[in-house]
């Protein structure tokens, strides 16, 4: 061969070491790692055994899993984690067996586990899944085969023969039971009616109270105009207590007549006073009593010479004998 | 029309109420005469019994009574939650009754509990002494509206007459009412959460909560014992979500724990 066409030949071939540096470069993949990963990078085969296959309930059986590699290993597969898998989970109590990773040569490993069935109703070892980063760059998963096993029930163990149970004592209250009608009785659960109707509830009452006082005051109206006739007649006999001055006094009255009888003036005059006490319908003696008051408030108030005297009294006795009419006319 | 008549035939008949209740009255006798003679067998009648009371629960039978019945026939019976389970309905349907609440009690003081302290203990009635316990009914709301009612009427009375003893009434019977009504709304609030949260109790000893509704979540909180009572928040397939009275929340298996229904 020509010497030239070696020399492209071995520059076109790739290296070997180019190469054993590429497939040694495996490392796995941080995502899209299957549940069953390990750890292990290579390409592996599983086997797995149990003994024994028939066990009564309460004792362990040895399970064990072999992984054995194909080819080149690189990294070994770690243990499978059985307690994290909810069918070994629901059928035996786990418990690993030491060592954590018993390696049985080069190229082949060793998991062990003791499995103790929950129940008589287990009837297999389920399968165990294992994953590994192959040389093609891929995750692959293998599961290996169920395994059947017998559970029995545990035999009962013998015990000597001991003396009847007896009852304890229990409190008087338990020993006995209600044995009336009220047994068969249907109670229904029961909770505040709704939003709609306890907004019903909270407004019915106080609708109903005003409602009430609005027809009671128009079928009683007299009942109305005693109330307001008492509310001016307090008025005025609380002026009159605090009134220090025949002013205070007559402004005391004169408010009363305002607000009780409808006077219009705000310093009215004896004959004023007289003459719209006539035209409400006043008795003679009462308009002459309240006509002399005020004769009087003005002489003290405003004709020289003459004393201060206390007019409270009069007035007091002039508003209650004012409260004291019918008043037909008024409204 | 001949087969079916056939098997109508050949159905077993089921007893009415009065009947499933004189089967249970019987067995319970039955469990009595032989409780001091044959005491195994006497467990037998009792939980015969309590499966006849829990016979006409089903038919929808529902009051203290025979919630009570439940209880006394499934302690009897040696089932120490089923009884603490019917002693709790019992007292929700008669909160005022004072010898359900003894006698619950009693049950109680039998749970052996797997850790000293307040873990896992029923939960403490903080209602003060002198009030009695209540829960919403027709009565109370009609009490509360009759009260309220009346407020309303004396303030129209004194409009009416000025007369201040009819002011002061009103007064007073208006705010105890607006008191009770926010008492009342309480209660109800109360006894909707409780539906929310339906009672249990614990039936397996040596229990613990998880983290979540599998065997593989890791487990909190010490062990339970059976007696213990719970509060279920959701049931999810096999597991429930419990909540402890001292507020504890973990995942345990449904059929570890007695669901009021």
């Amino acid at each position: 061969m020509n010497p030239r066409c070696v020399w492209l030949l071995l520059i076109l071939l790739p290296s070997p070491l180019s190469a054993k540096e590429s497939s040694d470069d495996l490392t796995p993949p941080l995502s899209g790692q299957p549940d069953e990963f390990t750890g292990g990078v290579g390409q592996f085969q599983l086997s797995v055994q149990a003994e024994p296959l028939t066990v009564q309930l309460g004792q362990a059986i040895r399970f064990t899993l072999r992984v054995k590699a194909i080819g080149k290993v690189h990294v070994p597969p770690g243990r499978p984690p059985l307690a994290k898998s909810e069918d070994f989970l629901q059928a035996f109590a786990i418990e690993d067996l030491p060592p954590d990773r018993r390696q049985l040569s080069a190229d082949e490993w060793e998991f062990a586990w003791s499995l103790k069935p929950r129940s008589v109703r287990v009837k297999e070892i389920p399968s165990l899944g294992l994953a590994w980063y192959a040389p093609t760059r891929k995750f692959e998963t293998k599961y290996t085969d169920e395994l059947p096993i017998e559970v029995k029930p545990a035999e009962p163990v013998p015990v000597p023969r001991v003396e009847r149970p007896r009852a304890p004592a229990v409190p008087d209250f338990l020993l006995r039971i209600e044995q009336g009608e009220e047994v068969l009785d249907r109670e229904r659960a029961w909770s505040l009616p709704a939003g709609p109707v306890l907004a019903a509830l909270l407004l019915v009452p106080p609708l109903l109270a005003v409602g009430w006082l609005m027809v009671w005051w128009r079928l009683h109206p007299e009942m109305s105009r005693k109330r307001l006739r008492s509310r001016a007649a307090r008025l005025a006999l609380r002026e009159l207590q605090r009134a220090g001055n025949t002013a205070a006094v007559v402004a005391a009255l004169t408010d009363y007549l305002r607000n009780r009888l409808g006077l219009p003036t705000h310093s009215p005059t004896p004959v004023e006073v007289a003459t719209h006490l006539r035209d409400r319908g006043a008795p003679e003696e009462l308009i002459e009593r309240a006509r002399t008051f005020f004769v009087r408030a003005d002489a003290v108030r405003y004709a020289p010479g003459v004393a201060e005297e206390s007019l409270a009294g009069e007035a007091r006795a002039l508003v209650e004998m004012l409260e004291g009419q019918p008043w037909p006319g008024f409204s | 029309m001949a087969w079916f008549l056939l098997i109508g035939l050949s159905l077993p008949v089921l007893p009415d109420d009065r009947g499933v209740k004189a089967q249970a009255e019987a067995e319970f006798a039955e469990g009595l005469r032989l409780r001091d003679s044959d005491y195994p067998r006497s467990q037998r009648c009792f939980a015969a019994a309590a499966r006849l009371y829990r016979e006409l629960q089903r038919r929808g039978v529902r009051n203290a009574a025979l919630f009570r019945n439940l209880g006394r026939s499934s302690f009897l019976a040696g089932d120490l939650p089923g009884a603490i389970l019917a002693y709790r309905q019992a007292l929700q349907l008669a909160p005022t009754a004072g010898d359900i609440r003894q006698e619950l009690e009693y049950l109680r003081e039998q749970v052996v509990f797997a850790t000293p302290g307040a873990y896992a203990r029923p939960p403490a009635d903080e209602r003060p002494p002198w009030l009695p316990p209540l829960r919403p009914s027709p009565w109370l709301l009609t009490t509360w509206l009759v009260a309220y009612s009346a407020g309303w009427f004396c303030l129209v009375r004194w409009r009416q007459s000025a007369r201040r003893g009819f002011l002061a009434g009103g007064a007073l019977l208006l705010i105890g009412a607006i008191l009770g009504g926010y008492g009342l709304l309480q209660l109800d609030r109360q006894e909707l959460r409780e539906r929310q949260s339906p009672l249990a109790v614990v039936s397996q000893d040596g229990l613990r909560l998880r983290r979540g509704d599998a065997w593989t979540y890791p487990e909190v909180h010490p062990p339970l014992n059976r007696g213990v009572e719970v509060r279920v928040i959701l049931v999810r397939g096999a597991w429930a979500q419990v909540r402890l009275s001292g507020g504890e929340i973990g995942w345990l298996p449904r059929e570890a724990i007695l669901l009021a229904e």
